[in-house]
This record gives structure tokens, sequence and C-alpha cells, in this order.
């Protein structure tokens, strides 16, 4: 497959996987388990949909899944009480490998998920989903369990953002149509091929994600596709419709924010991997303005920015993963691509 | 499901009979002390998905596509999409009953938004537009199917599992009436599965009359003189005139018939002369009798309203439920007050609701049965999730003892 186009012919419509029944044989015939995380800060209002429904369908009917796992960032409200109510394992993020410290940031969370975790596919799904499906779960898993070339899959969707009067039809995505296309046509094509590169839904083989550092902040999304780009290579990249995504729309403030913590994970990858050279410290801080009463005041956010290296280098992560397997006969680190 | 299928599926019934009568009372005294949670939570996820499917589709048959999917994927092969739309689902009875148990549920929701329906969940709620009232009873009898498949559930009589679309978005109930015309002689008794209502024994006889007014007057300039050809009352004017004359009509036994203005519309806003409006009207009513005369009476003053003027009235009836029959459903609703007390709920009682007051029509007992309680306003529509598992164990216990009841009918069966 030419590297030009391997994501448009990875691209895959969540409804080619609804055959639940079959997925689950595939899944026992190749011996694998899958986990799924939910990172959350204060998502009481959709977390106990999400969890209720996805173990209802993909681990009671069908067990699909083998664990459902929160993750959250403190909290401060009912989300952790109501998780464990609706039957997920609820882990607080900074208790997870606490020597290590703590940052405040999705991409923490999902580092810290890939020790609790013990699946060998490993799904994230943001929390804040209006419209859950299964089809979020299956469609993500899918393509892992028939191709075996795929490593790393990313959902898509229409993205309505919600107005007054309901919803819009396409108006989410703009951080994507804004900020990262252009930055993947000018850099990596290849990857401007994914409708929705930050989505909040993907699912990854465990021997790519734990060889990956994760961006703490907003730019774990783009800073696991030029990681993938470099070291494993385009063709390993796939993308799923999941038609219709309903969530929580940000304000032009957080985008602004988000943005900035992107655009620092990104620049940091084109450094690392030599493409590019900055002659100058970037900024530590996001700069909006505000208005008070008639004068505009500068506001300075620090986003967070801290790499969290690959689980690989973490000890009790080769602890808990590699000396069992390697004390099992047979066992042995898993196979590396 | 055609003869032959029937007549084979009768023979399979005899071989059951024989060799798995015993089976089926274990089965029974099995599902009285069941363990429903597991079921519970399925209802729920069920009911969330059917809610956030868009409806009413044509023939609504998004959400009855995902029933079809769902029966599928339990491995129920004997389901049938009939040409009205509705599913149809068989269990045959043990031994050689040609009667049928009919268990049915409403599908659709006229007031779908994809934000209003998308349900919320807290730790003791399921709130989101239209759960209750429909998709939470659909959800619940597509999850007794999924328990009868796994568990071989097979009783003395043959089951019937009915989807069909909700007066919501079939207000002449045509799918409901036309599966009603097939199979009402076969059915010995009815029970329709409702999402909300939970405890409350339908037992009072109110049939309704919805109907539609609709008038229309020339178009004219807002300051046209009294000269102008188009003068008169505009459209708004008309209804309110209506509407003040149906309000001072008194009704005799005036606890027994309401007429409830539902819904008045007119208008397109200032500086227009209102020149089209609709008035959706209401009756209830406890005797039939009474019922056609308040009807009568209503369309007749919406005629006259426009005597000697240049508008036009339309009436339009859209839609008619009978008052029902509580002597013909009361071995049924006995039955139901038998199974709520053992469940330690008390009763209240309740008006006939449509689909079963459609199956005394038809000369069939029937019985509705809510899952949980909730509560429905302008502003909120919730379910208390935690009377769920009684519910559901109340559908498992009524189907059985209704299907273990003879002469529902009047003698049919045997």
């Amino acid at each position: 497959m030419s590297d030009n186009e391997s994501i448009l012919q990875h691209t895959f419509h969540s409804s080619e996987f609804r055959d639940k029944k079959a997925l689950v044989e595939l899944k026992e015939k190749k011996g694998l388990r899958i986990s799924l995380a939910f990172p959350t800060l204060n998502e009481e209002a959709t977390i106990a949909k999400e969890v209720l429904v996805l173990k209802t369908e993909l681990m009671d009917r069908f067990p699909l899944l083998d664990e459902i796992v929160v993750i959250d960032s403190g909290s401060g409200d009912k989300t952790r009480e109501i998780a464990t109510q609706f039957g997920a394992k609820v882990y607080v993020s900074s208790e997870v490998l606490d020597r290590y410290g703590n940052f405040r940031g999705k991409g923490e969370n999902l580092w810290k998920s890939l020790f609790v975790l013990g699946g060998d596919i490993i799904v994230w799904i943001d929390a804040d989903i209006v419209n859950i499906d299964p089809k979020f779960l299956y469609g993500l898993v899918g393509p892992l369990l028939l191709h075996d070339d795929i490593g790393y899959v990313k959902a898509f969707y229409k993205r309505p953002i919600r107005s007054p009067s309901g919803l819009t039809p396409g108006g989410g995505g703009r951080v994507t149509e804004i900020l990262v296309r252009p930055l993947f046509s000018l850099l990596y094509p290849e990857l401007a091929q994914l409708v929705q590169p930050l989505s909040g839904e993907y699912a990854g083989r465990r021997e790519i994600l734990e060889q990956l550092p994760f961006s703490v902040g907003y730019g774990v999304e783009v800073g696991h596709l030029v990681d993938i780009y470099h070291r494993f290579g385009p063709t390993i990249l796939a993308q799923v419709d999941m038609d219709l995504r309903i969530h929580r729309n940000q304000s032009i403030e957080a985008l602004s924010r988000m943005s900035f913590g992107i655009l620092s994970t990104f620049i940091d990858r084109l450094e690392r991997y030599g493409e590019t050279r900055m002659l100058k410290e970037l900024g530590k801080h996001h700069i909006a303005l505000t208005e008070e009463g008639e004068r505009e005041e500068l506001v300075l956010t620090e986003i967070a920015t801290t790499e969290r290296p690959p689980m690989l280098t973490i000890d009790e992560y080769m602890k808990k993963f590699y000396q069992r397997r390697a004390e099992k006969p047979g066992g042995g680190p898993a196979q590396k691509r | 499901m055609g003869k032959p299928g029937l007549f084979l599926r009768r023979i399979g019934g005899i071989v059951r009979w024989i060799f798995g009568r015993g089976k089926a009372r274990r089965l029974l005294r099995e599902l009285r002390k069941a363990d429903v949670g597991i079921y519970v939570n399925r209802i729920v996820s069920d009911a969330v998905l059917l809610n956030q499917i868009p409806s009413p589709s044509d023939g609504e048959r998004l959400r009855m596509d995902f029933i079809m999917g769902r029966l599928a994927d339990f491995g129920i092969s004997n389901v049938e999409f009939d040409e009205w739309g509705n599913i149809l689902v068989l269990f045959p009875a043990f031994g050689t009953r040609r009667d049928f148990l009919l268990v049915a549920a409403e599908v659709g929701d006229s007031d779908y938004s994809p934000l209003g329906s998308a349900v919320h969940l807290s730790d003791e709620r399921a709130s989101g537009q239209g759960f209750g009232e429909t998709s939470l009873g659909a959800a619940a009898l597509l999850v007794f199917a999924e328990y009868a498949q796994a568990t071989g559930f097979h009783l003395d009589k043959n089951l019937l599992l009915v989807f069909t679309r909700s007066s919501s978005v079939d207000e002449k109930e045509e799918g409901y009436r036309h599966f009603l015309e097939i199979w009402g002689d076969r059915i010995s008794g009815g029970i329709v599965v409702r999402g909300t209502g939970f405890g409350v024994v339908e037992s009072r006889q109110v049939g309704s009359c919805r109907l539609s007014i609709t008038v229309r007057t020339p178009e004219r300039e807002l300051l046209a003189g009294p000269d102008s050809a188009a003068s008169g009352p505009s459209a708004a004017a008309l209804l309110g005139s209506i509407a003040f004359q149906i309000g001072g009509v008194s009704w005799e036994a005036k606890e027994a018939a309401t007429v409830n203005i539902a819904r008045m519309e007119s208008g397109v806003g200032y500086g227009h002369w209102p020149t089209e409006g609709t008035m959706d009207i209401e009756i209830l009513a406890e005797e039939e009798r009474m019922l056609a005369t308040i009807k009568n009476v209503v369309s007749g003053t919406a005629s006259r309203a426009a005597a000697g003027s240049a508008a036009t009235v339309e009436i339009a009836l859209r839609s008619q439920h009978s008052v029902g029959d509580s002597m013909k459903n009361a071995p049924l609703t006995d039955a139901l007050r038998a199974i709520l007390a053992a469940l330690k709920v008390k009763p209240e009682i309740g008006i006939i609701s449509e689909k079963v007051a459609m199956l005394n029509d038809f000369g069939v007992p029937g019985v509705a049965l809510g899952m949980t309680s909730g509560k429905k306003t302008a502003d909120d529509e919730y379910v208390e999730l935690k009377q769920l598992g009684a519910g559901f164990r109340q559908l498992l216990l009524a189907v059985e003892r209704c299907a273990t009841m003879r002469d529902l009918k009047g003698g049919e069966g045997r």
C-alpha cells in the first residue's frame, strides 16, 4: 500500500463491524483482551449512560470488552460515584504511579490508564458523548481484530454544534480545520487524510502505545499521530466513520488554549525529528485578553506541555506486563513491530 | 406467518408439550425468584439507544430496524415484519393450543429531538423526552423476548409479541388496527407494556376523540375598512369565538366528560392579518354515547361559527378511541392486582389506555402494565430507575399468569 493514500484505504464505516458475535469469536480465536478507559473530569452528566450502554452491550451481552475503567482527574462532582455504581472500575489519576508526580490533563490520564488496564487492545472514549452507541467501541476495535497490519484506529463523525435553536450541522471540529489540518497539509500530508485527527475516541495495540510518549495535555492526539508516522509509518493508521457525535462544545477561549497546547506539541515533534529548528524559546503561557470595564487585560494561562515517557521505560510497567509474561512458560516480551 | 408455518409450529408444540412440561414448570418456579438485575440494565440500555434514534420516520422504520436487529442478535427466528409496519415475534406454546397471548409495546415519539431525546442517567433517574412514554416499554418487551429466548420460555398459550407504532406517530392507529383485524380472533388476551404507570390498574372506562378545526379567511390589509370585500373576523378571532362558545356549553354529568382545548395556533405576527388557524380539541367521556354527542356538538358549534362570513371551517377527526370494557378486562386486571399485591405495590386506578381499548373493540380482554413510575411536565420528563426490577418481574409474572388462565375470551382455546 502506498503511504500517500494509506489512511484513505484504511477508512471504514462502523456498520462494517456490527456483527458483534463474529468480533467476539475473532477476539477469542486470537487470544486477545480488550480494555476501555474513559478519561474524566466532572462528567457526571454523561458518564452513567456511557458506562451502562457499553457494559451492557459489549461486556454482558457480547463479551467483546474485558474491562471498563474510569480514570479521573479529581472530579468535584459525582463522576466517580456514578461510574462505580454503573459498573466501571474507577481510578484517581493522581494515585496511579504517583512516584512519577502528577499533572492535570487528559493525556496524563491516558498514559496512566495504559498502566492500569490489562488489555492487548486499548480503547479510549471521551466521557462527554451525548449519543453514546456501542458502535463507538466495536467500530474502533473491528479494524484491529480483522486487520493485523492496522495498529491504531481513530473515530470520525459529523460534529454538530449546539446552538440556542438546537444543533447546527457541521459546525464542530474548529481546531481541526483551522489549525491541525493546515499544519498536517504543510508537513505531514498523509496525516491530513484523517477526517478527525483530534477525535477523543481511538484504539491501539498495546505494543504500539507503550512505545509512545504522551503529552499530558491537549497535544496528546497530535503527538501520537506524528510519533506513529515516524516510528511505524502511516500505513498502520485507520479511521472509522461513526456517523454523528453530539457532545459538549467548547468556548472559543477554551479552543484557543487547546490550540496552544496542540501547537506546542507539534513544534516539539518537528524539532525532535529534526524537521525544523527553533531559534527562539517558545512562550510558556497562553495569552488571552479579557474586558475589564473599558480596559482590556491580559490573562496568562499555563498550558500543560509536559511529556510522559513511553511506558516501556517505566519500571513498574515492565514488572507488571513483562516480568509476569516472562515467568510464564512460553512467555516473554510482546513482539514489537 | 402463513398457515403451513403455523401447522409445523403446532407439531413442534406437541413435541415440546410431551417432553418439556416439567421443564416449563421448573422455569416458572425459577422465574418467581429470578434475579432480574441484569435485565434491568439491558432495558435501560436498549431504551437509551432506542430513544436516540430519530422519530418519526417513514413507517417508524428506523426504530423498527433497531428492534429487528436486536431480535436477530438474540437469535430469535420466528419474526415477521408485516405490511403495516408491525413486528411480530412468536413463541409457540407447549402442546396444541390454538390461541395466542399478545404482549405488545409501542414504538415511536413524534416529539423527538436530538438533544431533548438524548437520555440523561443519574444514580436514581433517567430523563429524556419520550424515554418513559414509549422507549422504555418497547425496550422492556425486547428484553422480555431476549429472556424468553435465552431461557427456552414456552407457555401453555402461544405467545405473540408485537411492536407497533405509538399513537404519537400513528394517530389513527392504522398499524395496530390492521394487525388486530388479522389476528384479533386468535388472540385470547393482551398485555400492553408501557414505560410508566407502574402500579396503575386500568379499570376506568374513558374514551377520547381528537378533532382538528382549521379556519381560513380571505387575505386583507390590516386596516381595510368595513366596505372591503374581505371584511369579517380574522381566523384568530374566529378560533377564539369557537373556543368561547365551546367553553360555554354545559354538559350533563360534568365529572363524566370533558372538552379540552389542547392547542390553538393562528397568525404569523404583528402587521399581518391572520388568515389561517388551527385548534386541536380533545374530548374525553366515560360513555360512548356521550362521546358521540359531545363530538357532534363541538363540530356543529365550529361549523356555525363561520356562518355569514367568507371564512371556511374544516373539521378533521385526528383520532378516536373507545371507552374500553372494564368488565371484559376484569380477569386480567384482577390478576394484575394480585401480582402487585405479591410485589407489595399499592395499586392505583387508571384510565383504560388506547391500545387496551382497541383490544376490547375486537372482543379481546386486555391489561396495561407500566415498568416504573415517572413524571412528565412541560419542562421535564423522567422515570425512577429503582422500580424497574419490580416492573420487569411484574411483566414476567403477568405473562405466566395470563398464559395459564382459561376462558379469557369466553371459552376459546384448546
